[in-house]
């Protein structure tokens, strides 16, 4: 079930919120409603592995509970290490387990067996965040849930389940037991998740729309290339921080703060700056539980490169099983430790100059992200640097592409609801959005799922 | 502006979107999906039903501008064919899917009731929907009883299928199928697709905004608007038509063979069989399709292989195209419909009255 979609937002929203009012004043059956609800709503998506959702729920918790009652080190870790390899397994599994097969029936032939299973939705998202559950426990930043329920609530809550952000135990903990309510937050919530909806209707699918058939075609000069990956560059922002803002909308229609997950990243002046706007959950969960654990900043350059180069590795590979993902990882590793050698030249540089350089190459780098494999990735880039010609240019594309450019330069975040002060127009604001998107998500017939869906 | 009114605000409309949104219904812009059996082999016996029904290509378009309704009257027998009267035998019985039903087309305008009228003589219409049975007709205790002379088999070029002359047909014409109904989870999955494709509020979006595209940029994303005789006609697709995929593929010999076998067993009850597979659209107008969607149709196509093969081996073959071709201008299909306008029907039925006739 997608937000934008009808069951959701005019039958199961208004259930969820309904019985969420209903119960306000019961603790434990008001978390159990929304667990229940939850576990309808990833259900309809993705039943058959609703098991394994609820595996990895069950197993975390347990572990949680013995790594805060065991006081020995080492059986604190060796407990650590059963979350770690259980979340891994199940991930490298059904996620990776035909990238792997693939790349070694590559190089050793059809001997090697095919292993190809398909892939839980949201399987990357719950996965870390449920690792950082244990972990956090370990490192004796909070204590476990009360509950397996309450756990279970956490993991599975619907706004965040599918495409995060990626929430911790440590921002959910607190409200778990006491929401965080009233009306401004309530109404804050809705503008949100309206604002959300617009920018994946009006803005992310309108640039896919757009960009679809320059990408279709074989024949692509420079310009065209270059227009397809800034509608492209565009849609990706926009339809993910578009899920971003309306699970945070929904979150605090429920009660919930959840962390801010987009930062107006093609604003960025430096690499470092990009990281730090852009999918900051995912970002600062590779910081915590990967690059400091590493060894961070604090090794010496060439190991820091090196960490960084790895880090940024792993973050490509989490988003897709593919060597194009990894390429792309690869490539922000390379920008960021380049960026660190050279001592951060960009943020010496006129800010206008740095953002120009900083989006050139981040659309620059989309291109793995984007393609089916390397061949085509290599095919894009060479139209990109004028191998194919200089080609011609759609006043359609152009013009849309000149959109997602003005509104990605938008200073806009996604915790702009906690600053906003309700007034006349942006009421008029909403209401447009609200009625224009929602007739568009119906009428137009080839809007598509939210990009992040399937990771 | 305080929050309560923003809400309050934001609460009407959303609701008024939740009111426009909240009829349900599924679709019935023909009789077809309001009588077919959900067995696929048949509709429900003893109806008649009036409406004012739209095409397969016009339903899904969501554009008011190439819709082409039209009154027709859809009656079944008492065994679930599309006949006005009971008949429990004969003359000559046409056996065939969609376009001998005569989809688009009022009961006295189908395939058979325009056989009937040339040729004099009682014709019954043997048409299924979707599927194309053989099997099921050879098992009908009516006709193994009391055959009919003449069988005309006329199977649309799609549904030139090795299938057709299955063993499970037989099981299935046999009553065999039983219809075990959805596994729960499911009836929600499609419960949940229905309310996203059948609501009110996705219906009026859809015209409303596939409407706006096609007033802005003469086009419907996903479809094909052609001009034929110089009015627009909505186009069915070539990998719908089957029309890439070669003979070989498609699995020509066995089809031939099981045509073969199945003119053989009718001769042995004493009916003659006579063969005429019926062309889709880019077969007659192929150039309403733009060139390079024309290049890709393999040629020789499995039409032309199925009769030329099926005349070798000495079975009685109508190719109804030459007639169709000669009879020129206005089209002949109907305008939002992959089948056939009444005028085809009527030209295909004269020149199977031709071959039929004299006895």
């Amino acid at each position: 079930m997608l937000f934008h979609q009808f069951a959701f937002l005019f039958a199961f929203l208004p259930v969820v919120l309904l019985g969420d009012r209903f119960l306000r004043r019961q603790l434990t059956a008001r978390n159990l409603w929304l667990l229940i609800t939850s576990v309808v709503f990833y259900a309809a998506s993705s039943l058959e592995f609703l098991p394994v959702l609820l595996g990895t729920i069950t197993v975390d918790y347990l572990v949680g509970q013995r790594i805060a009652a065991a006081t020995d080190a080492r059986i604190r870790k060796r407990w650590l290490l059963c979350s770690i390899v259980s979340n891994l397994g199940v991930l490298a599994l059904f996620k990776y387990s035909g990238f792997f097969t693939r790349s070694l029936r590559a190089v050793l032939g059809d001997q090697v067996p095919l292993v190809d299973l398909p892939l839980p939705v949201g399987i990357s998202f719950f996965t870390f965040q449920s690792m950082s559950y244990t972990i956090d426990i370990y490192r004796d930043r909070v204590k476990p849930a009360r509950s397996l329920a309450d756990f279970a609530t956490f993991v599975t809550l619907f706004p965040q389940l599918i495409a995060g952000p990626i929430v911790r135990w440590t921002d959910l903990r607190d409200e778990m037991d006491a929401r965080r309510e009233s009306t401004d937050r309530f109404a804050g919530g809705v503008l949100l998740f309206i604002v959300g909806l617009g920018k994946k209707i009006l803005l992310a699918d309108t640039f896919a729309a757009a960009a679809a058939p320059l990408f279709a075609s074989p024949e692509r000069g420079l310009v065209e290339a270059w227009t397809a990956m800034i509608l492209y560059a565009g849609q990706i922002y926009f339809d993910f921080s578009a899920y971003s803002d309306m699970a945070i909308g929904l979150g605090a229609m429920l009660g919930f703060t959840f962390p801010v997950n987009f930062d107006s990243p093609y604003r960025a002046t430096s690499f470092a700056d990009f990281w730090r706007r852009w999918h900051i959950t995912l970002s600062t969960w590779l910081r915590d539980y990967l690059y400091i654990p590493l060894g961070g900043s604090r090794t010496g350059p060439l190991r820091t490169y090196l960490n960084l180069a790895l880090t940024m590795l792993l973050g490509g590979l989490w988003h897709g099983a593919s060597w194009n993902f990894v390429l792309w990882g690869a490539l922000h590793g390379g920008l960021l430790a380049a960026e660190r050698a050279l001592g951060d030249p960009l943020r010496r540089w006129p800010p206008a100059l740095s953002r120009v350089v900083v989006v050139a190459l981040v659309t620059w780098a989309w291109v793995p992200f984007r393609s089916e494999d390397l061949a085509e990735t290599s095919a894009l880039w060479s139209a990109m640097v004028g191998l194919h010609g200089l080609g011609t240019l759609d006043p359609y594309a152009a013009g849309a592409a000149l959109v997602a450019v003005v509104f990605a330069a938008w200073p806009i975040n996604s915790g702009m609801w906690r600053y906003t002060t309700l007034d006349l127009r942006k009421l008029g604001f909403a209401v447009v959005v609200l009625v224009g998107a929602v007739v568009l998500a119906y009428g137009r017939l080839e809007v598509s799922p939210f990009l992040y869906f399937r990771f | 502006m305080q929050s309560r009114t923003f809400l309050i605000a934001i609460g009407g409309v959303y609701l008024g979107l939740m009111a426009v949104g909240a009829q349900v219904q599924r679709p019935e812009f023909r009789p077809w999906e309001l009588l077919a059996s959900p067995a696929g082999y048949g509709f429900a016996p003893g109806q008649r039903v009036e409406m004012r029904e739209i095409g397969d290509l016009g339903y899904v378009t969501w554009v008011e501008a190439l819709q082409a309704p039209r009154d027709t009257v859809f009656t079944t027998d008492a065994w679930g064919y599309r006949n006005r009267v009971d008949r429990e035998a004969a003359d000559v019985v046409v056996l065939g899917d969609s376009f001998t039903v005569g989809s688009g087309v009022s009961d006295d305008q189908t395939l058979p009731a325009r056989l009937e009228a040339r040729l004099g003589r009682p014709v019954y219409n043997f048409g299924i929907p979707r599927a194309n049975s053989p099997s099921r007709y050879y098992v009908d205790p009516r006709f193994a009883a009391r055959p009919p002379a003449v069988l005309v088999f006329a199977p649309n070029q799609r549904m030139l299928k090795p299938g057709a002359f299955a063993a499970a047909d037989e099981r299935a014409a046999a009553g065999a199928v039983e219809d075990e109904g959805l596994p729960w989870p499911e009836q929600l999955r499609s419960l949940v697709q229905v309310i996203e494709r059948d609501n009110g509020l996705g219906r009026a979006a859809r015209f409303a905004v596939q409407g706006a595209r096609y007033r802005w940029r003469g086009e419907v994303p996903g479809h094909r608007v052609g001009t034929v005789d110089g009015a627009p006609a909505l186009l069915g697709s070539l990998e719908a038509f089957d029309l890439l995929r070669s003979p070989e593929q498609r699995g020509v010999e066995a089809y031939v063979a099981g045509l073969t076998a199945f003119a053989r067993a009718l001769g042995a009850r004493g009916t003659r069989l006579v063969f005429a597979p019926l062309p889709d659209q880019p077969q007659l107008y192929p150039e309403a399709y733009p060139a390079r969607e024309r290049e890709r149709i393999h040629q020789p196509a499995m039409l032309d292989v199925v009769i030329e093969r099926a005349r070798a081996a000495g079975l009685d073959v109508v190719d109804v195209r030459r007639g169709l071709a000669d009879a020129g201008a206005p089209y002949l299909y109907l305008r939002d419909d992959t089948h056939f306008d009444a005028r085809a029907l009527d030209l295909i039925a004269q020149q199977l009255a031709a071959a039929i006739a004299p006895r």
